[in-house]
């Protein structure tokens, strides 16, 4: 085995499959210092991810977002620029889709589904391209900027559903009323909630990873990520390239909360979502920015996502434990050296921490 | 190769904590129970950590789980986000569960929607209503105005300058029942009494969560004499309770017992008026176990049924003379008999 394809083998998959287990073992510790039984907990995690009645068609439910969410971060991540947004752009997507969905009475499904879905792929571009604009222009940090667009998308979609003009006025439920039955998307499976938002999920990645390697735009994004300098000599417009990858990227994110209203909450509560948008950067850590290893990193986050209500159910333990998991699994994620340093494993690539971040990202295995 | 070695150790660590053993169901307690009964309690986004509405449920079935003569077994599902009510519904329905408590206003159109696709289920939604529920589904809902009406009774007696305030959520009917049965309280407690209170306007999000429009309103009312404040409206209501502990008024809490929910206002906490929401869903329970579930669709907890009161006075127990306790004890015999009216009609 030559020393790059083990170096490749290694990052790409030991890393993953290191932090997701050390994830568990970690959390296994605090189920233990809470008093219950770990083995219990995972049992039942898998169970109520995998084999109890519906939890398959669940799990797949709950990787959908997190297939759409996690390319939007990967594509950002192509091009260097960490989009910490994609909570926000969900939401704009989702506000967006419940203004197409239930705004155009009468008009088969087959025309307003898609309207409706471009309407929140609308919402997430218009929400990120703004801080891609800013760091084109102003060298405005795009981690800072689309961190404060969460909170303006937040309070914006809140207002709108509390009092706002979007509320439905015949609910105390802070709420938006239902979409048009015809602007839901179609059940795949009849008695689950599995809908066409999965196929439309799938499909997504083999075009998000022609978009990355088939095609100008994608070489654009990843030449700026690779070095804005080089990028630059060789006649590419950082600045363009910023813009339009924020804005695809954030144009997926809206894709999915409009999804997610089409397909499963039908109306858009607040506190629509918690923390899909966040888990998403995770998910696309894990799959190092590669848009086919977001299918497996997505389908761990829904599993643990869904499978968390049973282990509560079965052992009582807190499903936010979950959480513990996932932020463990980032952290070993996030530091490649340290999981070397703790499991001392060797190949330390050369240049060391320094070419870590974009080692994350993914980014130095482009060629 | 040590490097393997570490690996293997945790992917067999990983493997057994994935595939375990199936025999993760808890150990059962019958004792005489011919049949038990599985009941289940859904959240809203809140979680059990609310020290609020779902606190107070999740403790109601609880005391279910504890009287013996019920026969229950219960567990708790906490909702992350509005997505999962309905998922954690069907949960405790793929497992057989004979009935599914729901918490709040935030699960109405879900609990309403299970409901109705699982008809041998039965289904309680704390603090909710329903026009013509189906026939498994009954809303718990509370007398605010007899709440309101003992804590106003303290209110008016506790107060040295004769004036009291209320800073109020938006003017909806619970917050009106509140409002109207504090202010007839003090006045029935003290007939010369000055009574000011202000509702919130609508402010979008900010509506009930506006506890710096709630801290302003409350310091003006002590400009204009007040020396207690009742807080009724969510965080709005909160911000109050804020502003007297600042100013070193008294205070008075809403819904649950805010000397546990809200600790920042133990300091001027003289009580709360208290939805009895642990007792309201035990009570569901029961109706459930001996077959006595409301044909109305609706079970409403007042005075007749211990279903609303006022909290322990807390620290402030000695300052409350006895014959303000018995005024209040007084009182809620006579809300009960009938023979005493809040004032608010209909």
């Amino acid at each position: 085995m030559s020393r790059a394809l083990r170096q490749r083998l290694f990052a790409a998959v030991f890393i993953p499959v290191i932090s997701v287990a050390s994830g568990f073992v970690v959390a296994g510790l605090a189920v233990v210092v809470t008093g219950s039984d770990p083995i219990a907990a995972f049992t039942a995690l898998f169970q109520g991810a995998f084999t109890n009645p519906r939890a398959f068609p669940e799990t797949l439910v709950a990787m959908i977002p997190y297939i759409f969410l996690g390319l939007a971060v990967a594509l950002g991540f192509r091009a260097g620029l960490f989009n910490i947004g994609a909570e926000g752009q969900f939401y704009l997507g989702a506000i967006f889709g419940v203004l197409a969905g239930n705004s155009l009475h009468g008009v088969p499904g087959i025309v307003q589904i898609p309207l409706a879905l471009a309407f929140g792929m609308l919402g997430g571009f218009i929400w990120a391209a703004v801080p891609g604009l800013l760091k084109a222009r102003f060298g405005a940090h795009e981690v800072i900027t689309t961190i404060m667009l969460n909170y303006i998308a937040f309070q914006l979609t809140d207002f709108l559903i509390n009092k706002g003009p979007m509320s439905d006025k015949h609910s105390t439920a802070p709420r938006t009323p239902f979409i048009d039955p015809g602007a839901q998307l179609p059940i795949i499976i009849s008695g689950t909630r599995l809908h066409l938002g999965l196929i439309l999920a799938l499909l997504a990645v083999p075009i998000v990873w022609f978009l990355v390697q088939r095609t100008t735009i994608g070489f654009r994004i990843r030449m700026v990520g690779f070095s804005q300098g080089a990028a630059r000599a060789a006649g590419i417009s950082v600045a363009w390239t910023l813009v339009i990858t924020m804005g695809i990227s954030g144009a997926l994110a809206g894709l999915a909360g409009a999804d997610e209203i089409l397909g499963v909450s039908h109306y858009m509560p607040s506190s629509f979502s918690v923390g899909y948008g966040f888990d998403s950067i995770a998910v696309a850590l894990l799959a190092r920015s590669n848009p086919w290893a977001i299918l497996p990193s997505a389908f761990l986050f829904g599993a643990m996502r869904n499978g968390a209500a049973f282990m509560q159910f079965q052992t009582q333990v807190s499903s936010d434990l979950i959480s513990i998991v996932q932020a463990i699994v980032i952290m070993f994620v996030a530091a490649p050296v340290m999981v070397r340093w703790i499991f001392r494993l060797r190949e330390v690539p050369v240049g060391g921490i320094q070419i870590t971040q974009r080692e994350t990202a993914g980014v130095t295995r482009e060629t | 190769m040590t490097s393997i070695k570490g690996v293997g150790a945790l992917a067999a660590l990983l493997a057994t904590a994935i595939l375990g053993v199936a025999c993760g169901s808890t150990p059962t307690t019958s004792t005489s129970c011919s049949k038990t009964f599985n009941v289940g309690l859904v959240t809203d986004v809140g979680k059990l950590s609310d020290k609020s509405f779902n606190a107070n449920a999740w403790q109601g079935v609880q005391d279910a789980v504890n009287d013996s003569s019920l026969c229950v077994k219960a567990k708790v599902i906490e909702s992350n986000q509005p997505t999962d009510y309905q998922k954690n519904m069907q949960l405790f329905i793929d497992q057989k569960y004979d009935m599914v408590v729901t918490v709040g206003f935030l699960l109405g159109d879900d609990t309403l929607a299970v409901a109705k696709a699982n008809p041998t289920v039965k289904f309680a939604i704390v603090d909710y209503a329903y026009d013509k529920p189906p026939a498994n589904l009954t809303g718990l809902v509370f007398r605010e105005d007899q709440a309101g009406f003992l804590a106003g009774i303290v209110a008016g007696k506790m107060t040295k300058s004769g004036t009291i305030g209320g800073v109020y959520g938006l003017d909806i009917p619970p917050v009106h029942k509140y409002r109207v049965g504090y202010e007839n309280g003090a006045k029935y407690a003290n007939a010369a009494i000055k009574t000011l209170g202000v509702y919130q306007p609508p402010s979008g999000a900010k509506s009930f969560n506006d506890p710096d429009w709630g801290k302003q309103q409350a310091t003006a009312m002590f400009g204009q004499g007040a020396d207690i404040v009742f807080g009724a409206g969510g965080n709005t209501g909160n911000g109050a309770l804020l502003a007297a502990v600042q100013a070193n008024k008294l205070c008075v809490g809403v819904d649950v017992d805010q000397y546990v929910s809200y600790p920042d206002a133990d300091k001027c906490l003289v009580t709360s008026a208290e939805k009895h929401i642990a007792f309201s869903v035990k009570t569901a329970i029961t109706d459930m176990v001996k077959n006595t579930w409301p044909s109305s669709g609706l079970l409403t907890f007042d005075a007749t049924n211990a279903g609303v009161g006022i909290s322990p006075f807390h620290t402030y127990d000695s300052q409350v003379p006895a014959d303000v306790k018995a005024m209040v004890a007084d009182a809620l015999k006579k809300l009960a008999d009938g023979s005493l009216k809040t004032g608010y009609t209909g």
